[in-house]
């Protein structure tokens, strides 16, 4: 209500400007409604639920009984969960910069006047609208030791090695396949940031003389930085939680050697598989504040309006 | 969340599956009055075309006789336990469902999961004495009855014949020495072949362990025994044939399983169960395999033999329908499932069925029975059987621990987990 309404038009109908006011905000509640009530039963619900879960004893076929911060004991003293835990942040911590780095590389490219410029963009962006499931299965052919990516390997001498068996290299593959999967879906969020940086920008910058890339340093980095904190932030969030690469790849196990298990695989298994239904609900509990805390620390970084 | 809740959605089918047979059973319930048939949902792991269509026709069958019930099959593809374990969460598992090895069926009897059959065994006069007492035993826990067994398979040699005339050797290993030196001879590794492929898990080497007079826990598992002479034996013999570089793991070969390095022709050798048979007919039809009982030992060449069995579920609104379903199965059933192939009998008379003699490839399968260890854990030992036990024998098999120092680490966390009491 802005002063102008309050000294006019209040005194004069009050009781009908209010009433007009409270119809509104009724039928804004009830348009929200269907979201507000999916959101919180099939969401906020089960989210919250988690937290209660991880207060309890329960194998998912006797009944429950309240074990108060036992489970999170038992997680932190668990060799197992900091195995998960170390490999999460390593996959985070790679996966994240580079897939960033390769989007925002190819949104440039793609945002000059190349010729067959939409062929390129559908390659690139085709990966991401394909099913994660298919392209694990893809992949696991593809890191076999007689696979395609060795036998490219053999061609110029470099003998490669077992990937998905061997556990020192078998995180490695995941990441591989996993920005091979997302860098499309960012790069196309970049190229939408790229087309909103006024192109007098660079006329000007150019007219006072600056390289190439120095342009590219200095005004569409700066510039980008909107998509770049959504991707950072996505991109960070969904490597935490990476668990469908994970599980099909390595069948389910995490192996070889545990080397493929992440926090949100060990959850599962946890849950799932060894009917440690507290103890894989801890451990959701802290991937929770692992991502809100990382998120909250991008948001300081990047989350700032842009200052032209 | 994400991620996860994408793979739920895989659940979610499931559990909309499972809904829609709960409704089934629910409209059966309210018509059953008025005549219409009882629905009972029989449930198994999706096997291979062969097994699923073999169960089919035994319902077909079922069904044409029991006119007041009807069963209908439903195989559960992706993490069998796992949909079960929230099928029984939600209430509404199926009425039948298959259980086997590695800790689940103790796990689902121990919870009340499965119940007990007794009742029905007794006041339908139902003998036990025609099963083999390792497959029927494996479901008893003491005198209660949870399953009726389904099929079963030891483990037995897999060999490719024409590798082995081709090295000059004139038939299967029938000793340990004998093994180490075909297995040598077949080896040329500069062409990716081994003479054994074979997942260092510990259903392909607890065997070796038996065949050196040891074993992996006492018999009515309530202690680990694999700090004895003879576990160390038979469990270092099995890494020597790694660390000599005769036998190397599948994914090396760029298999993921024995059968299939066999199949490819990277292998000369290989430890499987009968569920080979099709697959190697059905996938590699131009490599040629033959099957052999077991090396011998110091001891014997007993086997690890893998059981199954239908059990009724907590949930089945008519376990009386379900138990007329299971004693079919496992009776005139039965014999139908020798009579297409695909898995071993788990009735001795049926062992000279006229399918077994004219499929010579099952003759020492049938021969092996007798010398096998039905292989199971006891509730609470799940995260030791799928993750444990493998982790650590792929640490000795790539020489990373010694096959003693692997051992005791077994041994002490498996102790430990006793004395934890089954705490799951």
């Amino acid at each position: 209500m802005t002063a102008f309404e309050r000294h006019y038009a209040t005194p004069k109908r009050k009781g009908g400007w209010r009433q007009w006011r409270r119809r509104d905000a009724a039928t804004a509640y009830v348009f929200t409604l269907p979201t507000v009530l999916l959101l919180a039963a099939f969401s906020l619900g089960p989210a919250l639920y988690a937290f209660f879960l991880s207060g309890v004893s329960w194998n998912l076929l006797n009944s429950m009984h309240w074990v108060g911060i036992a489970n999170y004991v038992a997680l932190f003293r668990l060799p197992l969960f900091w195995t998960a835990v170390k490999n999460s942040v390593i996959f985070a911590a790679v996966v994240m910069p580079v897939q960033t780095a390769i989007a925002m590389g190819f949104a440039v490219l793609m945002n000059q006047h190349l010729p067959a410029r939409p062929v390129y963009r559908l390659a690139f962006f085709f990966p991401s609208i394909s099913s994660s499931a298919v392209t694990s299965l893809m992949f696991i052919w593809i890191f076999n030791k007689l696979g395609l990516l060795n036998g490219f390997l053999g061609t110029i001498g470099i003998a490669g090695p077992n990937w998905i068996g061997n556990p020192h290299f078998a995180l490695s593959a995941i990441m591989i396949l996993n920005i091979w999967s997302t860098s499309g879906y960012f790069m196309v969020v970049f190229l939408a940031g790229l087309q909103a940086i006024p192109q007098s920008m660079y006329e000007a910058a150019a007219i006072d003389g600056a390289s190439g890339f120095k342009r590219f340093l200095n005004i569409t980095v700066p510039l980008l930085r909107p998509s770049t904190f959504f991707i950072v932030v996505m991109g960070l969030i969904g490597t935490l939680q990476m668990f469908d690469q994970s599980f099909i790849i390595s069948g389910g196990t995490g192996g070889p050697l545990n080397s493929t298990l992440t926090i949100a695989l060990l959850i599962y298994q946890q849950i799932f598989s060894y009917g440690q239904v507290g103890l894989g609900a801890a451990a959701t509990v802290f991937l929770f504040v692992l991502v809100l805390g990382s998120t909250i620390l991008v948001n300081r970084w990047l989350g700032k309006p842009i200052e032209y | 969340m994400r991620r996860i809740k994408q793979v739920s959605i895989l659940s979610t089918t499931a559990f909309a599956t499972a809904m829609l047979a709960g409704c089934g059973v629910a409209n059966a319930t309210g018509s059953s009055a008025s005549g219409k048939p009882v629905t009972i949902v029989v449930a198994s792991w999706a096997g291979t075309n062969v097994t699923n269509g073999i169960i089919e026709q035994q319902l077909a069958a079922f069904n044409k006789a029991h006119p007041s019930i009807h069963a209908v099959y439903r195989p559960i593809s992706g993490n069998y336990q796992t949909i079960l374990k929230t099928e029984f969460v939600a209430g509404d598992a199926p009425d039948i469902i298959t259980v086997n090895n590695g800790g689940q069926a103790p796990l689902f009897e121990a919870q009340g999961a499965v119940i007990p059959l007794n009742p029905y065994i007794n006041q339908s006069h139902y003998s036990l004495s025609g099963f083999f007492s390792g497959a029927i035993n494996m479901f008893k826990a003491g005198n209660t009855v949870y399953g009726l067994p389904r099929d079963q398979s030891p483990l037995v040699l897999y060999y490719n014949p024409a590798m082995f005339k081709k090295a000059g050797i004139s038939g299967p290993p029938t000793t340990w020495a004998q093994l180490q030196t075909d297995a040598q001879k077949l080896t040329n590794a500069h062409k990716q072949i081994y003479g054994i492929a074979q997942t260092p898990q510990e259903p392909r080497w607890a065997q070796f362990i038996y065949q050196a007079g040891g074993s992996v826990m006492n018999a009515s598992m309530t202690k680990m025994t694999l700090n004895t002479p003879a576990a160390l034996q038979g469990f270092s013999y099995f890494v020597h044939l790694y660390r000599s570089g005769v036998a190397v793991q599948p994914s090396q070969v760029g298999a993921t399983w024995g059968g299939q390095a066999l199949g490819m022709g990277h292998a000369a050798m290989t430890f499987e169960g009968a569920w080979a048979i099709p697959y190697l007919q059905d996938t590699y039809p131009q490599t040629p395999f033959a099957i052999a009982t077991l090396p011998s030992g110091p001891v014997n060449n007993k086997s690890l033999d893998f059981p199954t069995a239908w059990a009724i579920t907590k949930d089945s609104a008519h376990p009386r329908q379900a138990w007329q379903v299971i004693q079919y199965l496992s009776g005139a059933g039965e014999a139908r499932w020798v009579e297409q192939g695909g898995l071993v009998t788990v009735r001795k008379s049926l062992v000279n069925m006229p399918y077994y003699q004219r499929h010579p490839i099952y003759k020492n399968i049938l021969a092996q029975l007798p010398h096998a260890v039905p292989w199971n854990f006891p509730n609470g030992f799940s995260q030791y059987v799928s993750s444990t036990l493998s982790n650590v024998s792929l640490l000795a098999v790539e020489g990373k621990v010694s096959p003693k120092a692997a051992l005791q680490q077994l041994q002490s966390q498996g102790v430990s987990i006793l004395k934890s009491g089954s705490a799951q």
